[in-house]
Parts: structure tokens; C-alpha cells; sequence
């Protein structure tokens, strides 16, 4: 029985090439989309799982509630939190301070040395995370040195043929001085689905002050994790931990209150914290893209639902003939379903095939490696191979159902008897996938719009033509190298800043002030240290009062002389020190008098310039200060450069770099390529968007391609009629094509509100938005109307110029 | 001499069929009552529309009927379930028809094969048999060809030989030489004769007054009512 159920099934196949290839292209191509976008998220979910306590791993999030309107959470916390946790509570097992970072470490052959990607951490990392140690003894910590930890893949690229443990190394610091690493071991390579994501661990003790956590409510952040008792209950020991916070700092008024985050969910769940380390995803990502592959593998299924019913027209026949010669209704399911399964099997052979091949050039996209993938992994192959089988049966079994139930007797003569007669089901399916198609299309223009609006949108200042030389330790000699850069041909101006667009943040300070609207809420206000020529290299333009002015003594502070003579001297010049604020910051805090001290501001607003987006459009703007320091030690230079002598610039300065600092590297950027870096998931996103809105409009013009093939033939006599009765070829390809159109326009109208709720709730991610306007819904309807009408219209003029005779004698 | 057995194969009486729409309703089969004995061959004439195919349909379970009672040797059937039907069916009956109703798909062996694969026949034995009756046809040197490859009469020889595959007691033909020319027709009307020679009975609708003489009873209908019974002498 089965060899003829593969024989009919594979004869079937070769005989109707046109819809084999079809229903073959459409579940090959919704299978591999699906494959791939399945590995990525599985990729992502399967983040710092690896890890033997990932369940009683947790970080330590501060939580700022000052600001009433913007709870503000970011995942640096008291660097005392830690020891002081675990002295006062049993549910801490371990703690340890480390973050994502990196390091240039002087090796290789590069006169710049090699930039490493680091799991920078205390020693007590290894009673929290565990490694795979290859060679050495790492776990041991070797006093005076920062501890290097490589991992096979760096011993294999630099090391090769030597034992590297023992060697010294000397990194290249962006401030400070140089500092030496000993190689102490070896381990296996580090798994790139980690939030830690490292190619060497740097382990390196901390200071003792950095144990304490001080009474006053003030002190340093960095990242740390605590290991948990696994029997101990999380938000038992929150509540607990935060009440004693509440009551050990002086004030009883605590500023950040701490949550705890598990390790498995920072890789997808951070995207709220500001200051998130370099590895980070968006399970909001996941979420989109699960739900684009379900709805390309879904439209892939509906078409081969929507033509095999549609072939089974021409197959009730041959179910009716099996009948009579004693085919059991359950035999013609088997014998139908059987079919189903060999266009899911070539498929899914073609879709696996297809993925091996695509799934490098996904791993570049991604810019990451993924751990896991479906065609070297036997239990994942297992469930994919079980999963595709359970979708084909599921597929096959309405068609199979529909042509095993016809009654021989009528199907005999070619009639169906039940199911098929209006077609219910066909024209629901038609609609369903139209709206899909339309609805990743809205989302791909929406998703395009906002990008090209970021791009565009005026930012208070000219991103163009600015160069950025990163922050560095200038040790004293920044002056005499602005000197000299400023003179150089193409470039108008120069400023030594502590801010630069796209930094990450608003300013080099923040300060919580009281808003004077509500005494009982805080706002956010930044500060930004700068040089004099500040305003002049980011053209902003003077709206008030006057500009910071290098000749008045009294406008420049020298931060590092003052914090010499104490923190008090320092903070009482700051407190008279003129400075510029903008328009938005005066109206914010009320401020109609210029030279006046305000309250609860440090600092005399002197000048108003215009408001400008210090941070990401995706945050509102928000009150900013400008002061000047003439002799900052640590920062970056912002260099205005003429238009079109960018490159001959570039040279010009990279020479006098290494000039003036031949030992320091060069790491430079252009401040609009940086501020689209910003958008780089947005980037991707639009990328995915559009790819898959392609995907699925050649999913959706294949299906209605073969349907309308054989809607026109089962319409044939009918066309021959009207023919013979006087009706003209467009009216005729005018009559077929409309019960298509007419569903693919209930499919755009299906869409178009789906559509508006989700590109507004993917708008709220950004203060700074598009309006959704009306043309973002004509215009994917017109393309899809337009594709269909395209696809059908090939079908139904070629019936309609048929000579009418054929149609009739055929009868 | 053609022989006609004693026992009674089969008896309708009063049966009834209606074909409906939302507005108009058919008669196809009024009341009708007809006995076939084991061993007969019967035809059924009538114009176009009297019921022949309908009452076809209903003896040979592929249909059922709105009213009346259907015996099949000794058995009350005309309100058997479809898989019940479908047992009876592929045991006892064997169908030709105008059209031939060849799978394409499927060579000339594969077709003639498929009932005895619904019987559950085992391989071995499916080819034996197979390879005999296409060689009792004549067509055995068309085992490995495809239905579109075949001749009209070659064509209904296979789908004869796929009736016969399985030994049925009963062959329904629905005009067997319909789509044929007059001398594959005859050839057709021989080998229906040879099978009921052999004990097979058959009931066969026609419109030819030629192939109906083929037959030992005319059954004339019109209006879905007998009106008329000739034997043949």
C-alpha cells in the first residue's frame, strides 16, 4: 500500500510541474526562513545558561525613582553592596564585580597593539562563573600584576607553539599608565551566548575602599553579580536587603533602591537599563521575529492548503475511482496526507540544505557567532524533523479530508458534493495571507520612515563634517595639540570636550534637582565640560544673554587644580561658575533672569543657546548645562571640519597624532556615521523587514498565481460562454481577476488596523516619532493590489484570448 | 444455453431516489422494484435521465437511496454505513464503465493491481493474479503502459480486467462500449458474455439495442419506474 501511495504521490508530482514547483519554492522557502529565525532565537534564549549556577546568578540593578515620571534602572550598583550583603545575609553565597570590557594589549604585530574583549573581574569570579581551564593554574591569583586568563582561541592565534603562561604583557591604556598582565592560564573557548562575551578573562583585585559602602548615600558604581542560596527566595531577599538599604544610609531617604536581574535574562532583558554592556539583545526582537517566521511558514502552508484543495478538483476523480474499487475513506486520507508529507519532505531537505548555506552569512549580519545550529545538532534536527512532520500533517489534512469525503458516485462525473462548492475556506485563506502581506509590508514602511526620520530629524546642532578623536588622557598636552590642529588646512574649529554626540549619555555629570513644578519630584539635569570653542565646533547658535568667554578669568575652572586643594573647594567654585544652558533648561526651571543664581542649581546660567538632542532620539530631551575647563586632563577632541576636505583632514590629523602622541592610538569617528550606529538595531530591524516583506509577497503572488491557474481552468467552460455570448477579452480578465481583488482588498482592510496598533506601540520606543499617516497603509495596499493584479492577470487573459470552441468541445 | 442460477443475488423494492436543490426536487428512481438472480445478466435501458445510472449507483453501493429496501444476497444494505458499503463493495463487485475511469497515474498492472491492494492481497499473489487476467485480456503486453498510452478498446479491456481482478460476484457496467467503435465494442460485449459464462452476473446499462441482446433480461425504465421487462430468447 505504501509503494503506491509513493508512487501516485511522486507520478503526481512530476506530472503537475508547474504546482509542485510552486508549493515546493513557497514551503522551502517559509521552512528556511523559519529554520533560520528559529536558530537565532533559540540562540538567544539559550543565553548564560551555560553556566552550572546560572539559576542563583543574579546582577544587581540600581533602581533611581527621583524623577516621579522616569524611573531611571541601570545595571551598576554600590561597589560595597556586595561584601556588606553577603556579611549581613545568608542567602549570598558569593559575590563578585565584573562586567563586559576590553582591553589593547601591546602584542601581535600591530604597532597599535591588539584590542581584546575581556571579562574584566575580582578573583571571586571563579566561584561564580565556571571555565574549562586548559593549561595553567588561573585559579591561583598572582599579587602585582593584573591576572590574564587566555582562551585556546587567543592561544592559538598569537601564542602558537609556545606556553604563553607566565608571559607578561603591557596594555595600551586610553588613560593612565601603562599596566602589566601575566598570562596565568589557559581555557577552553568562552561560548558567544553569554552576555559576558570575552575572548580572555582579566582578573584583578580591587581596592579595599572599594568594599565599603558609605553611610552618606554617595560612592562608586560598577557592575556586580551575587550567588545566590538556590533555596533562598529572590523577592523575599530584595524586600529584605532593600529595607535595610532604606535604613543604613543617613538620610533614610535612599536615592536607588536595587532589583536583582538573573543572568539568563540580561542578554534579552536590559533594554531598559541605561548603560547596558556591549553584548545585549531585545526579547522584543525575538518576539517579532517568532512571529514574521510563523506568519512566513504560515503563509507557505496556506498556499499549499489553498492549492491542493484547489488541485483536488481535478483529483476527486481518481478518489472517487479508489472508492468503487474499494478504497476505504481512511486509505484515501493516508494515500492524500501521504502526499502532503513528500512536498514537506523535499522541502525541508531543500530548506536544511538552503540554511546551511545561509547560515554563515546570518552569523555575519548578526556579528556574533551562533552556538547552536539545527543541521549539526541530532536532538534539534530530531524535534525540527518532528515539528515539520506534525505542520504537513496538519496542512495535508483538510485537502485529504475534503477529496476522501466526496461521494464516488458524483465525483465519478468530476462534481464535488461537499466543501469545496463556495469555496469558503479557499477565500478566507486568500484574505488571511493578503493581510499578512500587507501587514509586514505597513511595518517595513513604518519601521523605514521613523529610520529616515532619525536620519533627518534637526538635532540643534550640524552632525556633518564633525570628527570625533576618542577620549584620552591628554597629559597637558592638549593645548599646544589644539594649537596646531586648528591651524591645519579644512579645519574651522576644535573643542576639548567631555561630551560627544552619541557618547551613550548627555553629559559627563547628572544631577537629580528638585522640579519646580512639584517639590516632592526630581529632574534629570546633565552637564557638559568643555573648552571655549565648544559652542562654535557644534554650531549651536546664541539665543540670550552672552557666551562663555576665555578672556574673564572667572568662566573657566580648572577642575583638577581645584579638586587638589579638596572636593570643597572645588564644589564651592562650581557653584558661582557662569554657564550656558538651553532653551528648553530656562523654560524647564522657569529661569527668566539671567546672572542669577537659581535654586538647587550648581552654577549662574550666563547665555541661553538653542535646545539640541544630547542623547538618543529614542530619549526626550532633557535639561543641560555648559561650563567651561579650560584644562580638562581626560576627554575627547571635537574637530569642525570644512565640507568636502574630510579626508585630506583625516591624514593631516592622524600625522600630527603621531606626532604628539606616538604612543597613544589613534581611534577616531565621524559624529553622523556614529549617530546612525545608534539606530544600528533599528538598521537591522528594517533590514529583516524588508527581506522578509519580500519573502512573503513572493509567498503570497506564488499561492494566488497557482490558484488562479486553476480557478481558470475550472472556469473554462464558463469563459468559452461569455465568449460565444459577446463578452470581450478585457471584460472577461475584468471579471475573473475581481473575485481575487475583492479579496485581496478585504485583506488590506483586515491589516490596515492590525497594522496601526503595532507600529504605534513600536513608535512609544522613541520620544521622537513619526506620525503614522495614511499613506503608509495606500501605499502597501497599492502595492499588493498592484501584485495580485499582476499575478492573476497573466492567468486571465491568457483564458480570455482562448479560442471558445476548445473551452466548449471539451465539455 | 447462458445459465441462470436459482438464488436470488438481488432485490429492490419500492426503492427511492430524489436528487434536491434549494428549489426544485427530481425523482431519479420512483418506487422501483427489480430482482436479479445469481448468474444473470441483465441490461437496463431507458432514455436519458430515466434513473439507469442512479439505480446503478445504488446496487453498486456507491450511492444510497431515500427510500425502499436494497437485499444483497440475503442481506439488507440500503442503510449500510459507508465503510460497510465500501467492505461489500470491493469483496463483491466489480465496475466498468464508458469512460473506462483509468487511474493515469498509474501503468496498466497498477491499475488492474489497486483493488486487490484494497483487499489486502499479499504481493505475491497480487502479480499472479494480475499477470492472469491481463493475459485472459489480451493485454498483457501492455502491463507497463500508461492509460493515455492505450487505444479506447484497450483502454476498457484493462478496466474490464481491473473489475474482474478480484473475482466479484456482480459486475456493473455502465456503458462499457460507449466511447467504442463497433468492433471494440463487440470485443467488449465477448468478454462481458465469457465472464458471465463463467458464472459472474452482470448488470450492465445501455443504450444500444445491439449490446442489450447480449444479455438474458432488458430492464426498460423511464421516469425512475420499470416499464417494461423483455427476456431474451
Amino acid at each position: 500500500m505504501i509503494r503506491n501511495y509513493i508512487k501516485t504521490a511522486w507520478r503526481n508530482l512530476s506530472r503537475n510541474r508547474v504546482y509542485s514547483v510552486i508549493n515546493i519554492v513557497g514551503l522551502t522557502l517559509g521552512l528556511t526562513a523559519c529554520l533560520l529565525v528559529a536558530t537565532v532565537v533559540l540562540d538567544d534564549l539559550s543565553y548564560d545558561r551555560q553556566w552550572n549556577n546560572s539559576n542563583s546568578i543574579f546582577r544587581i540593578v540600581s533602581v533611581d525613582k527621583s524623577n516621579k515620571n522616569a524611573t531611571e534602572r541601570f545595571p551598576q550598583s554600590f561597589t560595597g553592596l556586595g561584601p556588606v550583603f553577603k556579611k549581613l545575609f545568608p542567602e549570598v553565597k558569593e559575590y563578585c564585580r565584573m562586567h563586559a570590557g576590553s582591553v589593547r594589549l601591546k602584542m601581535g604585530t600591530d604597532k597599535d597593539g591588539i584590542e581584546l574583549n575581556t571579562i574584566s573581574a575580582e578573583p571571586s569570579i571563579w566561584k561564580i562563573l565556571n571555565f574549562d581551564v586548559v593549561a595553567g593554574s588561573p585559579r591561583y591569583y598572582q599579587k602585582g600584576y593584573t591576572n590574564l586568563v587566555i582562551t585556546q582561541k587567543i592561544k592559538d592565534q598569537f601564542f602558537s607553539g609556545v606556553d604563553p603562561v607566565g608571559i607578561v604583557l603591557t596594555d595600551m591604556p586610553e588613560f593612565g599608565k601603562p599596566a602589566n598582565y601575566i598570562i596565568t592560564g589557559i581555557i577552553k573557548n568562552i561560548p558567544a551566548n553569554t552576555s559576558l562575551r570575552a575572548d580572555v578573562l582579566e582578573i584583578k583585585e580591587n581596592e579595599p575602599d572599594f568594599d565599603v559602602l558609605a553611610k552618606e548615600g554617595y560612592g562608586t558604581f560598577a557592575e556586580q553579580y551575587l550567588l545566590l542560596d538556590p533555596k533562598s527566595s529572590v523577592p523575599e531577599f530584595e524586600l529584605k536587603a532593600n529595607k535595610w538599604l532604606a535604613g543604613y544610609f543617613t538620610n533614610h531617604v535612599p536615592k536607588y533602591s536595587f532589583s536583582l536581574q538573573n543572568i539568563q535574562d540580561i542578554y534579552l532583558r536590559s533594554t531598559d537599563l541605561s548603560g547596558q554592556g556591549r553584548v545585549s539583545g531585545d526579547i522584543h526582537d525575538v518576539y517579532i521575529f517568532s512571529g514574521v517566521a510563523i506568519l512566513l511558514l504560515f503563509i507557505a502552508c496556506i498556499n499549499f492548503v489553498n492549492l491542493t484543495t484547489a488541485r483536488a478538483l481535478k483529483r476527486i476523480k481518481e478518489a472517487g475511482i479508489r472508492k468503487v474499487l474499494g478504497a476505504e475513506k481512511s486509505e484515501l486520507v493516508a494515500q492524500f496526507l501521504f502526499e502532503s508529507l513528500l512536498f514537506f519532505l523535499i522541502s525541508f531537505v531543500a530548506g536544511i540544505l538552503l540554511y546551511s548555506f545561509l547560515l554563515n552569512p546570518v552569523e555575519v549580519f548578526l556579528g556574533h557567532p551562533i552556538t547552536l545550529a539545527i543541521h549539526n545538532n541530532v536532538l534539534l534536527l530530531s524535534l525540527t524533523s518532528i515539528s515539520v512532520l506534525i505542520v504537513s500533517l496538519i496542512t495535508g489534512i483538510y485537502p485529504a479530508m475534503l477529496v476522501s469525503a466526496q461521494n464516488p458516485a458524483m465525483t465519478l462525473k468530476g462534481k464535488m458534493t461537499s466543501g469545496i462548492g463556495n469555496g469558503f475556506i479557499r477565500k478566507g485563506l486568500i484574505v488571511s495571507q493578503f493581510s499578512i502581506s500587507v501587514l509586514i509590508l505597513i511595518g517595513t514602511l513604518v519601521v523605514q520612515t521613523q529610520l529616515h526620520y532619525l536620519n533627518i530629524k534637526d538635532l540643534g546642532y550640524d552632525k556633518n563634517n564633525l570628527l570625533h578623536l576618542k577620549d584620552i588622557s591628554w597629559n597637558g598636552k592638549s593645548p599646544e595639540f589644539k594649537r596646531q590642529l586648528i591651524n591645519l588646512a579644512g579645519v574651522e574649529s576644535a573643542s576639548l570636550s567631555s561630551w560627544y554626540p552619541g557618547c551613550g549619555s548627555g553629559g559627563f555629570m547628572t544631577m537629580h534637582v528638585d522640579n519646580p513644578r512639584d517639590k516632592k519630584d526630581k529632574l534629570k539635569v546633565w552637564y557638559i565640560a568643555a573648552d571655549f570653542d565648544f559652542v562654535k565646533t557644534m554650531k549651536f547658535s546664541l539665543q540670550k544673554g552672552r557666551l562663555l568667554n576665555p578672556s574673564l578669568s572667572s568662566d573657566a575652572l580648572n577642575d583638577d587644580s581645584l579638586m587638589d586643594k579638596g572636593m570643597d573647594q572645588l564644589d564651592k567654585a562650581q557653584q558661582t561658575q557662569p554657564m550656558l544652558m538651553t532653551n528648553l533648561t530656562a523654560k524647564t526651571f522657569n529661569i527668566k533672569q539671567l546672572n542669577t543664581k537659581v535654586d538647587g542649581i550648581q552654577g549662574i546660567p550666563v547665555g541661553i543657546i538653542n535646545d539640541f538632542n544630547n542623547e538618543s532620539l529614542k530619549s526626550e530631551m532633557k535639561p543641560v548645562f555648559i561650563r567651561a575647563d579650560n584644562n580638562l586632563g581626560y576627554g575627547g577632541m571635537l574637530v569642525r571640519v570644512r565640507p568636502g576636505s574630510k579626508k585630506n583632514v583625516l591624514s593631516a590629523v592622524y600625522q600630527l597624532w603621531q606626532k604628539q602622541f606616538p604612543d597613544k592610538v589613534f581611534q577616531f569617528e565621524w559624529t553622523d556615521e556614529v549617530l546612525n550606529d545608534q539606530y544600528k538595531a533599528e538598521n537591522k530591524l528594517q533590514q529583516l523587514f524588508v527581506l522578509f516583506s519580500f519573502l512573503i509577497i513572493i509567498l503570497a503572488a506564488l499561492g494566488l498565481f497557482g490558484l488562479t491557474m486553476y480557478s481558470v481552468e475550472l472556469r473554462f467552460k464558463e469563459i468559452g460562454i461569455r465568449k460565444v455570448l459577446g463578452a470581450s477579452i478585457p471584460g472577461i480578465a475584468v471579471t475573473l481577476s475581481m473575485d481575487f481583488i475583492k479579496l485581496v482588498l478585504l485583506g488590506i482592510l483586515i491589516a490596515s488596523p492590525i497594522a496601526w496598533y503595532c507600529a504605534a506601540a513600536w513608535l512609544q520606543n522613541y520620544w521622537y516619532r513619526i506620525d503614522i499617516y495614511w499613506w503608509i497603509f495606500i501605499v502597501p495596499g497599492s502595492i499588493a493590489v498592484a501584485i495580485a493584479m499582476l499575478t492573476i492577470s497573466f492567468q486571465t487573459i491568457k483564458a480570455a484570448i482562448a479560442n471558445p470552441v476548445k473551452s466548449l468541445r471539451s465539455e | 444455453m447462458k445459465r441462470i442460477g436459482e438464488t436470488q443475488m438481488i432485490k429492490i423494492t419500492d426503492l427511492e431516489k430524489y436528487y434536491r436543490t434549494e428549489e426544485v426536487e427530481t425523482i431519479a428512481l420512483n418506487k422501483l422494484s427489480i430482482e436479479v438472480k445469481t448468474g444473470e445478466f441483465v441490461a437496463i435501458m431507458g432514455p436519458s435521465g430515466c434513473g439507469k445510472s442512479t439505480l446503478l449507483n445504488i446496487l453498486g453501493m456507491l450511492d444510497d437511496p431515500d427510500g425502499g429496501s436494497y437485499v444483497f444476497n440475503g442481506v439488507e444494505v440500503a442503510h449500510f454505513n459507508e465503510r460497510k458499503r465500501a467492505d461489500l463493495r470491493k469483496h463483491n463487485i466489480g465496475f466498468v464503465f464508458q469512460s473506462f475511469n483509468l487511474i493515469d497515474e498509474l501503468t496498466v498492472f497498477e491499475n488492474v493491481e489497486l483493488p486487490l491492494i484494497y483487499t489486502g492481497i499479499p504481493s505475491a499473489e497480487r502479480v499472479k493474479r494480475v499477470e492472469e487476467v491481463l493475459d485472459k485480456m489480451q493485454i498483457m503486453h501492455r502491463r507497463n503502459h500508461y492509460p493515455q498510452q492505450l487505444s479506447g478498446g484497450q483502454q476498457q479491456r484493462v478496466a474490464i480486467a481491473r473489475a474482474v481482478v478480484n473475482k466479484p460476484k456482480l459486475i456493473l457496467a455502465d456503458e462499457p462500449t460507449g466511447n467504442l467503435d463497433s468492433s471494440n465494442g463487440n470485443e467488449v460485449m465477448e468478454l462481458l458474455t465469457d465472464l458471465n459464462e463463467q458464472g459472474t452476473t452482470i448488470i450492465m446499462v445501455t443504450h444500444s439495442e445491439h449490446d442489450a441482446r447480449y444479455s438474458h433480461r432488458i430492464i426498460r425504465l423511464l421516469d425512475g419506474q420499470t416499464v417494461v421487462e423483455n427476456i431474451m430468447i
